[in-house]
């Protein structure tokens, strides 16, 4: 916690040395020891950046505590000290842990930032770390990055943009999440009582903590000014919960007689000053709509009897006891008032010192951009007009519905065909255009005549002859029949593995770059800026470089797998195909449109 | 003195005094009681869920995401056995019942737990899926709360385009929200994304659920008891009005892709094995898919067939509802109509009583009061005037 640590220990050459005795004193960035023996030549001076690790030996109860400070892995060599007693040396351990620590992340990132260079976006340490995991564990991937990544077919941002699941996982989305105050009174501490021993024993979570200085600010007050000046946490804690048990036992008199002897505890008994006077200040910027009457008693001011019994039974006060007092009504009013306002800090709530000062911080911010804030005024008027809405008597705020408009689909299908035409036209000049236009009575006829044709002549040229239509048939049933009969007899046997193993696994391999390439292929179009362009070429490249490679497999395998694998295949050529195809047509779009511009600019 | 009684009486002593409802309780040959007959009562319920044919637009393309909630107050038995294997169950339901009359939509499931709401499965189009992760991480404990659940929904909904209706439904057990913040403001922020927000509560009616409906346009109910619920929630599976301001009208691109040849074997992208015949090709990519509808993983289209699209266009023209006619023996004129033209089951009861049925106002058919309910929920066709064409 705080920047040194001193400590008694003896420095050991090895574990079998007696060793010197002496005190270790440790600062944030080096060590230093100084022997008890002035005369003696143990005497060092280092610093945590040539420490590479820390051992320590195991727990016993006649082993003595070591640490060892290495410094290089592979030569050896480091400083080895002996303490007196364990809880020395954890300190100690743990000082050193969180130094090295600082001074390897240091380190990492200066080796990683030579790394980072190479591609166009910023990474955080434990991004990088996290992408080196997945590749190391899922071999697949790794040879995709392989392949694609490092040959420069993709970048590193793209390849990794479609897997965004895989680097965020689970745990990145829910941590951004924060858990609000819960609705029960933990704040509430109610304590063990053990009839035999006496003895009364409250449990004090970080949680509760967390709460109890939400709740009461004069006790948080109290633990910035009291801990660890003037007492350590444990004993302010045993005052406030001996304050808590006081108040439990509604003895007002044994309240006050305590309170006037110890003045720490007194803190703890009396009423929240701070949170009177923050009471009154918000009573001060009240809605004028509110009905102050029914709140009177709420200001820590006055305390009616509001007819609440906390734990069942009346209390009757002398009036110079009064202070000592606490009703249930303020404690649920001031907790519910504290869990609406939500949660303002986000700290980890193991350390207490830590949450403390995060809220007080939290509070500072908040008071002083009330101050500033001149937008808090405009914000009162806006609630006070909406409030006075009464709300059985406004008409219902439904939004209205979408009227339904259906557009005639002719419009599509005129505009679709006009375009087919244009491109028609760019590309085949010189083609006419036929304008025919026949009136109805020339439509009519020559579709009697055409009726009447039929009907006489009947059909000359049959759609279909029957015999190849027969061939046919028979020729698709004895192929469908073959394959389900060679394939479909196993359900559990698939295709790839009757190949051999080679053959399977690079046809697989295969398969996934293709998918990978195309779907960056398509996810490129339609293409808006030149970085887009020359992605979809470079990837173009890349699967032209495929097309040998498949060849090759169906060439290197046995004859009788050849007809299975070129089946195989067949799927993933015409893919490529498609994209092929796909890239030429915009290709000519593209020329075509730029054709019309005079400098040619794509 | 009579007549006094009579006008103090209340409207369930009436029912005893001057309706006498043991009458309608009839004896069988073997002198067991028959059912009593609960037709007009199914058929009062539907004609209330007939909505005006005025011709709004609708969400057809849906993307829904369910919250449930799993904080201590799901395990609470109100709900035989527990509102959690309730809401469970029906759910399962729900989203058969939501992939038939949507297709084209797709499902995400979250889950509140310990004040932190979980992503249970993204938005995607196979129920069995998504049933499969729900049933396996039943558990609750600790509070609830709405404030995370919207925050996590209202990240992911972002993302998808603008043609998509975006739209939440929370299962509510809790009569509390633990929140880390203030919801106020996710509430508008959902509000300004197009986030309809619908909650079903199963514990009381809470001001914060009913202030976040209205504001984002969606439904509040609060169900009694299991049958309740389960009709409450299957409301939300016909697509709901768009909402004027939220509404945007595009032009979407969709593949209708072919059914692949019997001989082909490929490599299917959904499953990385190797397949042979059945399946779709892609129409723009090639690529082969298992099943439809889909968006291919390579070009991202999204596939479907003219059926899928048949379902979701008759949301858009619903047959009007057909007319209650009550028919008497005595009227020659309506002699013709003795049987239901549906299901051709005699529309007359022996005895006085006026037997109820209706009619279409187009084509004049009669039909009975179950085949009204038939055509106007599952079969979307009038078949009177389908015969007519």
């Amino acid at each position: 916690m705080s920047g040194e640590v001193l400590k008694r220990a003896r420095y050991k050459t090895s574990v079998k040395d007696s060793g010197v005795a002496g005190v270790l004193k440790m600062t944030e960035d080096k060590f230093v020891f100084m022997p008890n023996d002035p005369t003696s030549s143990a005497r060092f001076d280092v610093e945590f950046r040539f420490i590479k690790g820390h051992k320590f030996s195991k727990g016993g109860s006649n082993k003595p505590a070591l640490l060892n400070l290495t410094q290089d892995s592979e030569k050896g060599g480091g400083y080895i000290f002996e303490f007196e007693n364990y809880p020395d040396r954890e300190v100690c351990r743990e000082f050193v842990g969180k130094a090295l620590a600082k001074f390897s992340e240091a380190s990492k990132a200066g080796s990683e930032q030579s790394a980072v260079k190479l591609f166009d976006e910023q990474l955080s340490t434990i991004e990088m770390e996290r992408r080196i995991k997945l590749l190391r564990e899922d071999s697949e991937l790794q040879k995709l990055h392989k392949q694609f990544v490092l040959s420069g077919v993709l970048t590193e941002a793209e390849f990794w943009a479609t897997r965004k699941k895989l680097l965020d996982g689970n745990t990145s989305r829910t941590s951004k999440q924060r858990v609000g105050f819960k609705s029960a009174m933990i704040s509430d501490l109610k304590p063990l009582t053990d009839g035999r021993t006496n003895r009364v024993t409250f449990n004090l979570t970080p949680e509760i903590i967390h709460q109890i200085f939400a709740e009461k600010p004069a006790v948080h007050q109290a633990f910035l000014n009291f801990v660890p000046n003037k007492m350590t946490e444990k004993d302010f804690w045993n005052k406030y919960c001996r304050a808590e048990y006081l108040h439990c036992t509604r003895n007002t008199v044994a309240a006050a007689a305590e309170a006037a002897e110890d003045e720490e505890l007194a803190v703890f008994l009396k009423h929240d000053d701070i949170l009177a006077n923050e009471a009154r200040r918000k009573i001060r910027r009240v809605d004028p709509t509110l009905d102050m009457e029914a709140d009177q008693g709420d200001d820590y001011m006055h305390l009616p009897d509001h007819g609440i019994f906390r734990d069942g039974s009346k209390e009757i006060i002398d009036p110079q006891y009064e202070q000592y007092r606490r009703t249930l009504s303020q404690d649920l009013n001031r907790h519910a008032a504290v869990v609406l306002e939500g949660r303002p800090i986000d700290v980890e709530l193991e350390d207490t010192r830590t949450v403390a000062e995060a809220l007080a911080k939290s509070k500072r911010v908040e008071a002083a951009n009330e101050k500033s804030d001149g937008s808090v005024t405009r914000e009162r008027l806006e609630r006070i007009s909406r409030m006075t809405e009464i709300e059985d008597l406004q008409a219902p705020r439904d939004l209205p519905f979408a009227a339904l408009c259906i557009k005639d689909p002719r419009d599509y299908f005129d505009s679709q065909q006009a375009n087919a035409l244009k491109t028609l036209g760019d590309t085949l000049a010189g083609s006419k255009q036929i304008k025919c236009s026949l009136s109805t009575q020339e439509a009519y006829g020559s579709l009697r005549g055409f009726i009447s044709e039929i009907k006489s002549v009947g059909l000359s040229d049959p759609i279909v002859k029957p015999d190849i239509a027969l061939k046919v048939l028979n020729g698709l049933t004895q192929n469908i029949s073959s394959t389900k009969f060679h394939l479909g007899k196993n359900p559990q046997e698939s295709v790839l593995d009757r190949l051999p193993i080679i053959t399977k696994e690079e046809l697989l391999h295969h398969w996934t770059s293709i998918q990978e390439l195309l779907r960056h292929f398509w996810s490129s179009y339609p293409i808006t800026t030149t970085y887009l362009y020359t992605k979809a070429s470079r990837l173009k490249d890349a699967m032209s470089q495929i097309y040998p490679k498949l060849q090759e497999i169906k060439e290197s395998v046995q004859s009788d797998f050849r007809h299975q694998v070129s089946l195989l295949v067949q799927p993933m050529l015409q893919a490529l195909d498609a994209a092929f195809a796909h890239y030429d047509a915009d290709q000519q779009k593209r020329s075509a449109r730029s054709g019309e511009r005079p400098n040619g600019f794509v | 003195e009579d007549e006094d009684e009579g006008n103090g009486l209340d409207a369930w002593e009436r029912a005893y005094a001057d309706e006498r409802s043991w009458e309608s309780l009839q004896e069988d040959e073997s002198g067991l009681l028959r059912p009593i007959d609960n037709k007009t009562i199914y058929h009062a319920q539907y004609r209330r869920r007939i909505r005006t044919t005025a011709r709004i637009q609708k969400g057809l393309i849906r993307y829904l995401y369910i919250v449930v909630d799993l904080s201590r107050a799901a395990s609470e038995m109100d709900f035989k056995p527990s509102r959690m294997a309730v809401v469970a169950k029906h759910i399962e339901a729900f989203i058969r019942e939501f992939f038939d009359q949507n297709p084209l939509s797709q499902i995400g499931l979250v889950t509140i737990k310990d004040g932190l709401a979980q992503c249970l499965t993204d938005l995607g189009g196979s129920p069995d899926s998504h049933v499969k992760a729900l049933m396996g991480k039943l558990e609750c404990s600790g509070d609830s709360s709405l404030q995370n659940a919207l925050d996590l929904v209202h990240g992911y909904l972002n993302q998808i385009p603008s043609y998509g209706h975006r739209e939440v439904l929370i299962l509510y057990s809790a009569l509390s929200t633990c929140d880390p913040g203030d919801i106020m403001e996710t509430i508008q922020e959902c509000k300004k994304s197009k986030i309809r927000c619908s909650v079903i509560g199963l514990s009381a009616e809470i001001f914060i659920c009913r202030h976040l409906c209205q504001e984002t346009g969606g439904s509040y109910s609060v169900a009694l008891d299991e049958s309740h619920f389960k009709e409450l929630l299957l409301e939300h599976a016909p697509p709901p009005p768009a909402i004027a301001e939220f509404a945007i009208a595009n032009l979407i691109k969709m593949g209708f892709p072919q059914r692949a040849a019997e001989g082909v074997i490929s490599i299917c992208s959904c499953h990385k094995e190797a397949k042979v015949g059945g399946g779709y090709t892609c129409p723009r990519c090639k690529a082969r898919v298992c099943e439809l509808p889909t968006e291919c993983r390579i070009c991202g289209l999204t596939l479907v067939s003219s059926p899928h699209l048949a379902r979701s266009y008759h949301h858009l023209f619903p047959i009007p509802p057909f007319d209650e006619v009550s028919l008497s023996l005595n009227n020659p004129h309506q002699r013709s109509s003795r049987a239901c033209f549906g299901c051709q089951e005699s529309l007359l009861i022996p005895g006085n009583k006026p037997t109820l049925c209706v009619a279409c106002p187009k084509c004049k058919q009669h039909f009975c009061l179950d085949c009204d309910i038939y055509i106007h929920e599952s079969l979307h066709n009038c078949p009177g005037c389908e015969s007519f064409r």
